[in-house]
């Protein structure tokens, strides 16, 4: 509905223009068709601008509101009570009098005013209204009429308190936020947002990252693809999103300020307008370097697991093997014997002998497998004593030379005495060992050599053989448990494969070292030290 | 006569098993690894049953029992002697008649060598 002011307004016009003007009536018809024209179009803007229009002549106190105006009061014209008091009265008690000092000082001498407030409908509903107002004046300068608009900002304000309060969560949650958030502007990827934690994961200075960044400026950030090669600044996720309005999930690794390597999982993706065009980029990203790390971990302690369990399920195989051979022996050779009591013969002196040998290598191998076990749990106790290791090798020596008379075996060792503080039980089990190894892996015709070398702080004792030596592959599982020199496998000796591990955990209890020389067609050489002092904890 | 190849490294079960086998009227051949056992059917009739440890060093029980049915292809029956604990699987693998697991009693043994002799006759 045209309200009738400015229906009245055009009529004026009308009127004016056909008084004055001396133009045919034609260009007069044009230029009343013009103004209604004018007026038309600025009635649809008031219109479609929800605003109402008011006049108050001061003098009279007459007030004048349009239709609009009612609707934003609440009021019907019959209620309207065309003076200022109907205005006065709406007004919320909080701004009633900013409000009516504003209009004062319009009458006053402020020719334009502009002010909120609040009002209070009938139905006892609340509403903000804007208001704007201009003061016509007499040739004295004195307010006759104040024009004026109200439009009605309640919605306007809540939707403002609105995305103030949204903006305020999502800000509190981004900053908060452990995962690392970026917002770059269209076109140039300029920097609008980046929060503590892509700073803390970029590890540089905020300064240096935020300021006046540029897509040409991303290098900067030294990002990498996972495999170390650097990622040109436009092909990077976020100017993808920026440029192309790609959407990327991918690794990176990025380098930080301090040389540091991260590995972080990005996604990005283009922030658009409602048209659709690109208006920003965000990339979004984790630092996920712990987690590989742990995934890294775990598998490699899986694998080790699994190689455990391996080496165990064959020990277990060749451990069954190695007590149910002497066993059946044992047991077969025990029938043999009872069957040669039940029929009366005398007794074969020699059945006993490999009785005997058949006890003492199951009782080795019971002495071995506990032995594991005591080193495996840490409760087998060292009885060390000063001892000239020398004496206790050649010793060790004499005892194979009868059992392996055929043997050669030969010993270098220093004219005087070489005193270690060590369990002589024990050192001697270490050299027995490893020349037990020797005589088990090498020919009969080659030769053995065992030394005993007196160093500065220790006492060193090697082994050498002339055999076919042991492969690069294998050395590095020797002295693990459950592991036998080549040929082993096949059961051409017998053994659990412990004697290595146990004269290992032996070696190192004393403080000492065990290692091996060798290479494959020109023998080996296993040498442990021993510290002459006792370590320093046994020693206070 | 019936006559037993035994194939075995360990040199007292060897020792036990030919006097007990002997004991019980056997012909008995003796072989300390497949290797040996190979050349002593190059040289000797065919026996009427093979006792056969599988773990033994130069030429183990499966290498030799491939042989064997390689070179004679002969329906000779196969006694397996094992101390694994799969020794079940291990005998089908070689396609041996039987097996028997150590450690065992001599009356164990002597039901199975015979089990076997009646079962190819």
């Amino acid at each position: 509905m045209i309200p009738s002011i400015l229906i009245a307004l055009a009529a004026l016009v009308a009127v004016l223009l056909s008084r004055r003007d001396t133009r045919s009536r034609n260009t007069q018809r044009e230029l009343l068709q013009h103004c209604t024209d004018r007026l038309e179009r600025f009635e649809f803007a008031v219109l479609a601008a929800k605003v109402g229009i008011w006049e108050w002549d001061i003098q009279r106190d007459i007030l004048d509101w349009d239709d609009r105006m009612l609707e934003l009061y609440g009021i019907t014209r019959a209620q309207f009570s065309s003076h200022v008091d109907a205005w006065r009265d709406a007004l919320h008690p909080d701004d009633a009098e900013r409000a009516v000092d504003t209009l004062n000082a319009a009458i006053r001498g402020e020719r334009v005013f502009e002010l909120s407030f609040r009002i209070i409908r009938p139905d006892g509903s609340e509403r903000t209204l804007q208001a704007n107002g201009w003061a016509k004046r007499d040739a004295l300068g004195s307010a006759i009429t104040i024009y004026g608009l109200n439009r009605d900002i309640t919605e306007f304000l809540r939707t403002q308190q609105n995305l103030q309060e949204i903006s305020a969560y999502f800000e509190a949650a981004m900053s908060q936020s452990q995962v690392g958030i970026i917002i770059a502007d269209a076109p140039h990827g300029s920097f609008r947002f980046a929060n503590d934690a892509a700073i803390s994961i970029a590890g540089r200075p905020r300064d240096e990252i935020i300021q006046e960044v540029s897509m040409e400026k991303y290098g900067s950030w030294k990002i990498h693809d996972t495999s170390g090669s650097t990622i040109p600044d436009r092909e990077l996720p976020l100017s993808r999103a920026l440029i192309h309005g790609e959407t990327i999930s991918r690794e990176l690794m990025i380098e930080r300020g301090d040389g540091q390597k991260r590995i972080v999982l990005s996604n990005s993706a283009p922030i658009r307008r409602s048209d659709g065009s690109i208006m920003a980029a965000i990339a979004i990203f984790l630092d996920t370097t712990e987690r590989h790390r742990l995934i890294e971990e775990l598998q490699a302690a899986r694998e080790s697991a699994e190689v455990a369990s391996v080496a165990k399920s064959r020990f277990l195989d060749i451990a069954a093997h190695e007590l149910r051979t002497p066993v059946t022996a044992f047991s077969l050779l025990l029938q043999l014997l009872e069957m040669q009591v039940a029929e009366n013969k005398p007794i074969d002196p020699s059945m006993l002998q490999r009785l005997r040998a058949q006890v003492d290598r199951l009782s080795r191998l019971v002495v071995d497998l506990l032995e594991v076990s005591r080193l495996d749990r840490g409760v087998l106790v060292l009885k060390p004593e000063s001892n000239d290791l020398a004496e206790l090798v050649g010793d060790c020596i004499e005892n194979f030379r009868i059992q392996h008379p055929k043997r050669r075996i030969e010993f270098h060792r220093p004219e005087n005495p070489v005193v270690a503080h060590a369990d002589p039980v024990r050192i001697y089990e270490v050299a027995s060992n490893l020349i037990d190894n020797a005589i088990k892996y090498t020919p009969e015709s080659s030769l053995i050599e065992v030394t005993v070398d007196d160093l500065p702080a220790s006492v060193r004792i090697s082994v050498a053989d002339q055999g076919p030596g042991i492969s690069r592959e294998q050395q590095d599982s020797l002295f693990e448990a459950f592991e036998r020199g080549p040929g082993g496998d096949e059961a051409s000796h017998s053994g659990l494969g412990l004697g290595l591990y146990i004269s290992r955990k032996i070696v190192e209890m004393h403080g000492g070292n065990i290692a091996m020389e060798s290479s494959v067609g020109s023998g080996s050489r296993f040498h442990f030290t021993i510290p002459k002092a006792p370590p320093a904890s046994e020693a206070a | 006569m019936k006559s037993i190849l035994v194939v075995e490294d360990e040199q007292d079960i060897l020792f036990a098993l030919k006097q007990i086998l002997l004991a019980q009227g056997y012909r008995v051949a003796e072989a300390a690894n497949g290797r040996d056992a190979l050349e002593w059917m190059e040289h000797s009739e065919m026996p009427d049953l093979i006792l056969l440890d599988m773990k033994m060093p130069v030429m183990d029980g499966w290498q030799f029992a491939k042989e064997f049915r390689r070179r004679w292809d002969h329906s000779c029956p196969i006694l397996v002697m094992t101390a694994a604990a799969d020794a079940e699987k291990r005998a089908q693998e070689i396609h041996a008649s039987g097996w028997i697991g150590k450690p065992f009693l001599f009356s164990e043994l002597i039901e199975s060598v015979r089990q076997q002799l009646t079962d190819s006759s």
